[in-house]
């Protein structure tokens, strides 16, 4: 299984870095800081919303996405994301994501979980007739909810998916495992958020 | 319609965009076709999201502003007690000082005193062109100008746990502090001290300038004059700052505090840029001196009233030197690492 996801992990033509990640990289080497800066302005948003997702605060995330922009600024001339550019950038950012976690497991996290619960009780209760529509913003809270409560890494691989349209190939390189098991994360996933709507409405 | 017969398999599709063309447009009329799937497909591509008021538009703009400013930053130079400085790589050095701290820790308990001895401080300096960035244990930044000295407990430990954070600084730095009320975080200076209130800010305070200057980028911090020997508890500043406040204070105590400056000039040498905004010759040449390690006379006094506006942007030193004798009217002499300034060929006529 390990030899697997490394070939997988260097096989050049799984990776298939689009020509503007490729542009991206070589520039860094010589330094151009408006390559980086569009690098930058490209992800940012998306990998402070990926990071949210762990955190659970927008400050830290921002805190933390910029850390890893300034580490591969200070490194850039030994910056070689072999997994390519997109995968590097996600992956360093869940890194930093779980080792800010480790460092201090916040309250916080439960807390926001303990309010989110209490929307999705609220969405639950009987006020909803059987044939109502559920909002869309009502929807949304419930579905994220469920999303929560999935296991990190398949939880990353719904987000990595839904919200950044990335394959499963590539999710396994920003997360360090094989396809198969990014695919079996899915398949569970949608699984439990089958049970979860359902339940939602008997 | 029943949520228990919703295709998960094709939404999981539709949202994620993985399929070909003829299967998207196929996809999206399927999904168009029920409000309710639309408003799942909707749901789907913002989950695990904060909802609502939660939810933060990113500024990538500022962002990228704060990152810029890190940015460009030389290794750091660490001056120990020992004679010959070391060039260490940060992430050495500060994998050094988390060792420290760890050992520190457990055998002393001395919270930020004023008068902490000489011993428990550890000094960070750097030498004239040179400036350097350290992490401090608390997550905040500082960024140490050219000629500049800057001493923290070596403590960690009160970085880290409770008390209040106290760094003592001889020279010019900048500051992005993580803010937090319950730990001030102040830096003590010959003249005064000056404490955060969330906020980046920088405070020049260089022995050949008396007194020392405050500048505030973001944020608001409070000023005090230097503790009386025996400080009491509870002190009232002698002024706050907000952002775009200047505050020179002299050797006497007296505070000016100018006003939405555009602070642009004071912060650039974080940049790797030295700026200048009408200032004057006399508090240019000391600048000019730490950024490129010469000495720089002046001939005739009345040179050090001239004022000069210039932004460099790594430029050289002769560039700079024919930069100055062209807008202040100066002859330059250079001789190795001596430069000395004299009256220009025709005098300035007098206003």
């Amino acid at each position: 299984m390990l030899s697997r996801t490394r070939q997988v992990a260097t096989r050049p033509s799984s990776l298939a870095p689009d020509a503007a990640e490729r542009e991206w990289a070589a520039r860094f080497g010589l330094a151009d800081e408006s390559a980086f800066e569009s690098l930058f302005r490209t992800y940012y948003a998306r990998l402070c919303d990926f990071v949210e997702s762990y955190v659970r605060s927008p400050d830290l995330a921002e805190e933390l996405v910029q850390a890893v922009f300034l580490r591969i600024w200070e490194h850039r001339a030994a910056w070689e994301p072999t997994t390519g550019v997109r995968a590097y950038l996600f992956a360093a950012c869940r890194n930093h994501a779980l080792g800010a976690l480790k460092h201090d497991r916040v309250v916080a996290r439960v807390a926001r979980r303990a309010t989110r619960e209490e929307i999705a009780l609220g969405i639950a209760a009987p006020r909803m007739g059987p044939d109502e529509e559920l909002q869309a913003t009502e929807l949304a809270s419930v579905l994220s909810e469920a999303v929560d409560r999935l296991p990190e890494r398949r939880r990353s691989v719904v987000i990595l998916r839904w919200q950044q349209q990335m394959s499963y190939a590539e999710i396994a390189r920003v997360l360090g495992i094989s396809v198969k098991t990014v695919e079996a994360h899915m398949g569970r996933a949608l699984a439990f958020l089958r049970q979860q709507l359902a339940h939602l409405r008997p | 319609m029943d949520w228990n017969s919703i295709d998960w398999e094709r939404l999981d599709r539709y949202v994620s965009g993985r399929a070909s063309a003829d299967e998207m447009a196929a996809l999206a009329a399927w999904v168009n076709a029920d409000p309710e799937l639309r408003a799942l497909a909707a749901a789907m591509g913002v989950a695990g999201r904060p909802s609502g008021a939660e939810r933060r538009d990113w500024d990538v703009r500022s962002a990228w502003q704060r990152l810029h400013r890190r940015m460009g930053s030389p290794p750091l130079h660490l001056l120990s007690s020992s004679p010959p400085p070391v060039r260490v790589p940060v992430s050495r050095m500060l994998a050094a000082a988390a060792v420290l701290i760890l050992v520190a820790a457990g055998s002393l308990l001395v919270y930020g005193r004023w008068r902490t001895a000489a011993s428990e401080l550890r000094a960070f300096a750097t030498r004239r062109s040179q400036t350097a960035v350290l992490e401090l244990p608390d997550g905040s930044r500082l960024m140490l100008g050219p000629a500049s000295r800057l001493r923290l407990p070596a403590n960690g430990g009160v970085f880290r746990a409770s008390g209040t954070r106290d760094v003592y600084l001889e020279g010019e730095a900048y500051l992005e502090v993580k803010h937090d009320a319950a730990r001030p975080f102040r830096v003590h200076t010959a003249a005064g001290v000056v404490e955060d209130i969330g906020t980046e800010f920088l405070v020049s305070a260089y022995p050949d300038a008396p007194g020392m200057r405050v500048v505030v980028a973001t944020g608001m911090v409070a000023l005090y004059r230097p503790p009386p020997p025996t400080a009491g508890a509870a002190r009232r500043p002698l002024v706050t700052l907000a952002h775009g406040d200047v505050a020179q204070v002299v050797a006497s105590g007296v505070a000016t505090v100018t006003h939405d400056v555009d602070v642009t000039s004071y912060i650039a040498w974080t940049r790797g840029d030295l700026g200048f905004d009408g200032t004057r010759l006399g508090d240019v040449v000391p600048a000019l001196e730490r950024w490129y390690d010469v000495e720089i006379r002046l001939t005739d006094s009345s040179l050090a009233e001239r004022r000069l506006t210039a932004t460099f942007r790594r430029e050289s030193l002769s560039q700079v030197l024919e930069l100055l004798a062209l807008s202040l009217n100066v002859r330059v002499q250079r001789a190795g690492r001596t430069v000395v300034l004299a009256p220009g060929p025709q005098s300035r006529p007098t206003p």
